[in-house]
This record gives C-alpha cells, sequence and structure tokens, in this order.
C-alpha cells in the first residue's frame, strides 16, 4: 500500500468544502460529488445544538466487494491500491451500486458510466494531493502518498496521518459481519465515533439482482443446456438404432423375397410397399 | 438463371424458403453465434463467468482486450437488431407476415406434441398434418422471435444506459436469461437440422430454398395440400428480386423510351484519347491525375479507426493518412463520379445489368474467389508502388521511369497472363 488517509469526524465543522472541492476538481455535475459530509443527530442534539460531521468517501478497500460485483472487470484494484473503474467498460449495469457497503458509487445518468472516488489519481500523479484532503480548512482529513513522479520518489501529503487528537481513537468502518479490509481509518471522540457507526453501519449483502445471477441463473441455464443436449443425444441415438432396424428389417425382407422368388419362379409374389416411418419434428 | 429454368424446376420442387428468408435466417443465426460467443467473454468476472476462463482470455486478446471486444459485441449487435427490424418492416413481398401466420399455433400442435414422443418409440403411430411448420418447429420460431425481441431491446436500453438503478441491474439479468433460453433451444434446432439425417430436406431447404414435395407431403401435409406441386408455383426463386426490381424498373423505362438492343460498343482509340484528356485536365485543374487506390486505403484506415482509433493513430502508415481527412478527400469524390459516371453511361448505352461476369468454364463462386485474391494482391501492391495502375498512367505522363517500367510490366504480365487463362474466359 502506497498511501494512507484518515478522517478526523470530531473535527469536521460541517462546511462541505470537501464536496465542492471533488465537484471542481473532477469537472463533475455541481450535484453529484464523489466525497460526502452526512449530519448525524442524537434525539437532543437538535436541542443543544450539538451535530456530529461524518465526511465519508470511498474507502478503497483490500478486497472490494465492488469489484467483486462487477460483471465485466470494469471496476478493478490497481496495483498501487485503489479501487477504480475503466470507463471504457463500464457498461453502467449497476451491479456495483448496492454491493459497496459505503454507498460511495453511483452511475451518473448522462453519462451512463460509474462515478467514484479515484483519490484524485491525476492530481496525484501530478504531485497534487487529493482535492478535498487539501481543501478541509479544519485539518479532519490527512493523507500521505509516495509516488515516483519523472524517476523521482516524490511524498504527497496533508497534515499528518499519524498525528491522533489527545482522547480521540481511530477505528476502521467495519461491523463483526461486514469487514472488506477499509484502507481508509477514522479518528474522533468515542462517542462520535460510536455515533457513526450506530447510524451508518457498512451495508452486506450486495443486490438480489446478482445473488439471484449468482445462485440460480448459472446453475439454471447450465442445467437446461445439459438437459437438451442429453435430449439432443437420446434423439440420435434413437434414430441411428431406427435407422438400423430398418436397414436389418429390409435386409431381411431382401432375402425372403430372394428365397420366395427361387421357390416359386412361375407365380410372382405381390410386393408390399414398405412404408417409411420416420416422424417429424 | 432464366424464366423457363425457373419454371423447370418449380415442378419438380417446391420453394419452401425464397431468397430474403434465406439471407435473414444465415444472418440470424450469424450474428447471434457471435454475439453469443463474445457476449460469454464480456463475463469476466469470476462471479458472474459463464464461460470457462480459458476461453474468455483467448477471446479478449482476439479481439484486442476487453474493451474492443466489448465495443465489437455493442456494435454488431446493433447492426444485427437494425436489420432484423428491418427486414420486417421492409418486406415488399410479404413474407414476414407470412413467416408469422406460419407460426400460429393451432389445434394439431397441441395433439402432435402428444403423439410426437410416443412416435420416436414406435415409427408407425400416426401423427397429425402439420403447416408450414411442425409444432416443435413453431416452439423454436416463437421462442427465437420473442427472444430476439428481449435481447434487443434489453442490449439496446443497456446502450443507451437506464441509470443504474434496481431496472439496469434487472436488464443485464433478462438480457442473460434470454440468451439462456434461445441457445438451449438453438441446441435442439441444431441438432435437428445437421445430425439428423431424416431431417436433411428441411436443412436443404434452408440452404438451397427448394424442398423436396414427397418430403413435403409426408411432414407438412397440412401446407402441401395448399400448395400442390401441380399448378402455380408457390413462389419462384426471387434471387436478388429488390435489387432487380429496382434495376428492371429503371432499364424497362430506358429500354422502352429506345430500341431495346444496347448500344454498339465505342472506338477503343477514341476512348484512350479520351482519358488522355481527362489525365490532362486532372493536371490542368486538380494538380493529380487520376487514381483510384488511395481512396480504398484511405477508407480502410477510416474504418479502422472508427474501430481502433489508437491502433490505426500509432502506426507509421496509418497515422498521417488520419490526418488528411476522409470526406475533403478528393479521390472519395472522384470514385464517387466513377460509379455515377459509369452508372449513367450505361444507362445510356442501354447495357444496365446485374450480373457477375464471368467465362463459361468457371463457377461463379470460383469467379468472386480469384477476384478477391486478386483485389488483395493489388491492393497489397499498390501500398509498395504508392499507386495502382491509374495513379501510374498518370504517373507516366510525367515521364515517370518507375511508372514506365511499371506499365511495361503490366503489359508483359497482361499477355502472359491471358495466354495461361485464355481458356477460363472461353
Amino acid at each position: 500500500m502506497s498511501f494512507e488517509f484518515r478522517i478526523d469526524i470530531s473535527r469536521c465543522i460541517g462546511c462541505r468544502a470537501c464536496e465542492v472541492a471533488c465537484v471542481t476538481a473532477n469537472d463533475l455535475d455541481p450535484t453529484a460529488s464523489r466525497n460526502w459530509v452526512k449530519f448525524l443527530e442524537q434525539e437532543d442534539d437538535v436541542v443543544r445544538g450539538n451535530t456530529t460531521f461524518a465526511p465519508y468517501l470511498c474507502q478503497h478497500c483490500e478486497d472490494p466487494p465492488c469489484v467483486d460485483a462487477c460483471p465485466t472487470g470494469a471496476s478493478f484494484k490497481a496495483e498501487d491500491g485503489r479501487v477504480l473503474v475503466d470507463e471504457d467498460l463500464c457498461i453502467g449495469c449497476g451491479l456495483c451500486v448496492p454491493a459497496c457497503p459505503y454507498d460511495a458509487r453511483y452511475v451518473a445518468p448522462d453519462t451512463n458510466i460509474l462515478q467514484k472516488c479515484t483519490l484524485c489519481e491525476g492530481r496525484v500523479s501530478n504531485g497534487l494531493a487529493p482535492a478535498c484532503f487539501e481543501v478541509c480548512p479544519a485539518g479532519a482529513r490527512t493523507f500521505y502518498e509516495v509516488v515516483e513522479i519523472d524517476g523521482e520518489e516524490r511524498v504527497i501529503s496533508v497534515g499528518d496521518v499519524n498525528a491522533i487528537d489527545e482522547g480521540h481513537e481511530v477505528m476502521s468502518w467495519t461491523s463483526p459481519t461486514v469487514n472488506p479490509g477499509p484502507t481508509m481509518r477514522f479518528s474522533g471522540l468515542p462517542e462520535d465515533l460510536a455515533l457513526l457507526n450506530e447510524k451508518m453501519p457498512p451495508q452486506g449483502g450486495g443486490s438480489e439482482t446478482a445473488m439471484f445471477w449468482r445462485n440460480g441463473i448459472g446453475k439454471g441455464v447450465g442445467a437446461l443446456g445439459v438437459a437438451s443436449a442429453f435430449a439432443m443425444a437420446g434423439m440420435i441415438g434413437l434414430g441411428k438404432l431406427r435407422e438400423r432396424k430398418e436397414k436389418v428389417a429390409l435386409a431381411a425382407l431382401a432375402e425372403q423375397e430372394e428365397q420366395e422368388t427361387q421357390a416359386e419362379i412361375d407365380s410372382p409374389t405381390e410386393d408390399s410397399p414398405t412404408e417409411e416411418g420416420d416422424a417429424d419434428v | 438463371m432464366s424464366e423457363t429454368q425457373l419454371q423447370e424446376q418449380s415442378e419438380e420442387h417446391l420453394v419452401k424458403h425464397p431468397v430474403q428468408q434465406r439471407v435473414v435466417h444465415w444472418f440470424n443465426a450469424a450474428s447471434f453465434l457471435f454475439l453469443w460467443l463474445s457476449g460469454i467473454a464480456i463475463i469476466s468476472n469470476s462471479g458472474y463467468q459463464v464461460g470457462p476462463t480459458w476461453y474468455i482470455n483467448v477471446v479478449n486478446s482476439l479481439f484486442g482486450g476487453a474493451t474492443n471486444l466489448l465495443h465489437i459485441h455493442v456494435y454488431v449487435g446493433i447492426l444485427w437488431i437494425s436489420v432484423m427490424v428491418l427486414s420486417f418492416l421492409l418486406d415488399p413481398h410479404g413474407l414476414s407476415l407470412r413467416f408469422l401466420r406460419d407460426l400460429i399455433p393451432t389445434r394439431n400442435d397441441m395433439l402432435w406434441f402428444k403423439a410426437r414422443p410416443k412416435a420416436e418409440i414406435d415409427p408407425s403411430t400416426p401423427l397429425p398434418d402439420q403447416g408450414a411448420y411442425n409444432a416443435g418447429q413453431k416452439a423454436f420460431g416463437i421462442v427465437v422471435l420473442v427472444g430476439v425481441a428481449v435481447i434487443g431491446a434489453s442490449g439496446l436500453l443497456m446502450w443507451i444506459g437506464t441509470g443504474g438503478g434496481g431496472f439496469s441491474r434487472a436488464l443485464v439479468l433478462i438480457h442473460l436469461i434470454a440468451v439462456g433460453l434461445v441457445i438451449t433451444f438453438f441446441f435442439v434446432h441444431f441438432a435437428m437440422a445437421a445430425l439428423i439425417t431424416a431431417e436433411r430436406p428441411a436443412l436443404v431447404s434452408m440452404v438451397k430454398g427448394d424442398i423436396d414435395p414427397e418430403y413435403v407431403e409426408h411432414h407438412h401435409a397440412e401446407w402441401y395440400r395448399d400448395h400442390p406441386v401441380e399448378g402455380e408455383p408457390l413462389q419462384p426463386d426471387q434471387r436478388f428480386a429488390l435489387p432487380r426490381a429496382v434495376y428492371g424498373s429503371v432499364t424497362r423505362l430506358i429500354l422502352k423510351m429506345n430500341n431495346a438492343k444496347p448500344k454498339k460498343l465505342g472506338n477503343p482509340y477514341l476512348t484512350g484519347i479520351g482519358l488522355g484528356l481527362t489525365v490532362l485536365f486532372g493536371f490542368v485543374l486538380l494538380g493529380h491525375g487520376p487514381g483510384a487506390s488511395g481512396f480504398f486505403s484511405r477508407l480502410g484506415a477510416y474504418s479502422l479507426a472508427e474501430v481502433a482509433p489508437d491502433h490505426v493513430a500509432s502506426n507509421a502508415y496509418w497515422g498521417p493518412v488520419l490526418d488528411r481527412g476522409f470526406w475533403d478527400y478528393w479521390l472519395t469524390w472522384a470514385v464517387g463520379g466513377i460509379a455515377l459516371g459509369g452508372f449513367i453511361s450505361a444507362l445510356f448505352a442501354r447495357r444496365l445489368n446485374l450480373g457477375i461476369d464471368k467465362g463459361s468454364m468457371i463457377s461463379r463462386s470460383t469467379r468472386l474467389a480469384i477476384a478477391l485474391g486478386g483485389g488483395i494482391g493489388v491492393g497489397f501492391a499498390t501500398r509498395i508502388t504508392r499507386g495502382c495502375t491509374s495513379h501510374h498512367l498518370s504517373e507516366a505522363a510525367l515521364l515517370s521511369l518507375g511508372s514506365w517500367v511499371f506499365l511495361g510490366a503490366v503489359f508483359v504480365g497482361g499477355f502472359a497472363a491471358a495466354f495461361m487463362f485464355k481458356k477460363v474466359w472461353r
């Protein structure tokens, strides 16, 4: 892994500059960012004016379920650890959208191509930090990556990924049942992290369509194919068998006729025409 | 094929599948197989894949990567659906309506499905009379008809894009299920047609169009009663019916206006002078003599660039060609003009006719195969020598040594080849 990134939710002030930066840097539709800030409120928070802001984005998982859900191989795990989409291969089917436990993907309605965070691949390879990290005014987002530019190793960083505030804890965004190995880390006050886990637990399971395909269709289509192959083989076998039977019968008949004609040369026998009994399909 | 030959044929054979139906059938079959085989390779994810991994790898590398494969699959699919829809819409002979009518299930079909398995065991079991298609063929036809519509519609919707929601996800599944069903039925269809000898006449009728009346009487009694061999033939074999109708109406009009006989051929020496003047005008007006092969090489470059732009751009020969434009290339218009001028000239000389020029010693397919081979050879050579015969004719006018050597070689080679192949053209 060549990059590390962490978001401290207790530092976030909810200004949403990260969303705007993402739209600008990636030239996106203003309504469609690739990272988001959710406002988490407990019942009495409204009265106290105490809101927890939860910035989130693609976790660039070690074992990404979205890549697993993509039928064409358009979604892939790049060598540097990023989870990316090959736009030329994406058919916009959206099977990966419900597969993501973090709801970090969507299909752009205008291009019909999947949109997701690339950790600003293009900016980083040109020596710039990802836009949303660079723009954060509260220092909630920290980023570190070593990249090779023109044969030189360059460190691109925003803040210090390892400098945790006093009293803050660090966690991975997982649950006992859902753990795709997110490479991002969250930090913050324990009660804020607990709220994040309570209000936005990672969603497992993926889509029914994908499950149906994997469990039902493959086997169903396969079984149908095998069944029709067997039916075919059976029909051909029976057909051949019947042909042989007919041949044998005809040969026997011819032999019989020959004997009969030899026996009674003077009185010619009446031939009984044999009906060809091939059935049609 | 002349009219009398047609009459003779129809006395011995019934026409089951006119040429339009056969062309659509085989186009449908070829496209479907291609799309099936390429589609399997597109689903490369191990969780979904329906084909073996080695197959997916082979097909992907065969098409130069998954991106190309996906694009080709989509383009061929669009072509396939367009042709299939057009074949139903542009149908001057009402064949598609007849086809649809022939697929309607009847009471006899239900009885047939009951009796058919028994006949497999006891061939003497009587089967109810069947129409143009028996119940099994009808079932396959209906599955294919509905399947093609569903596959085409879901494929087009995927290509257009439906936003990645539940509907989009369902489309992929619907596409796959429809293909699976059609393929299952296709296996049976293929076995019946190709492997079971008793059904051979049905296959032949889809290749040649004709069907043995005896076979029809036995297998499609109902249809046979409607189309007795005696009397009017069901449908004369309409080879190239549509282009013929167009050509025929135009030529008939011209022939009516003029005498029926085509005009005499012009004086070759006068024609030569005319050609020389054309070359001269080319130099004066364009700064070029005439050419032809440049158009085809550019056509090739631009067609290939539609599919694989990076490959063409990186090619040392094609790359620069791409920058020079296709529609603003003078030869594109010159070649179009040659076709148009030839047409008009033939029209006025009353020589307009649809046919394949060949000697009596060889068959049409041999003639076409030889022409294809010769064309490839010439095309290859023109890129080596930077031009075809007409280019070197223009260059010879500029006293280019290479072009004079070329023309000399053409004459020597032409005489030698004419000597060797004169029998072919008798």
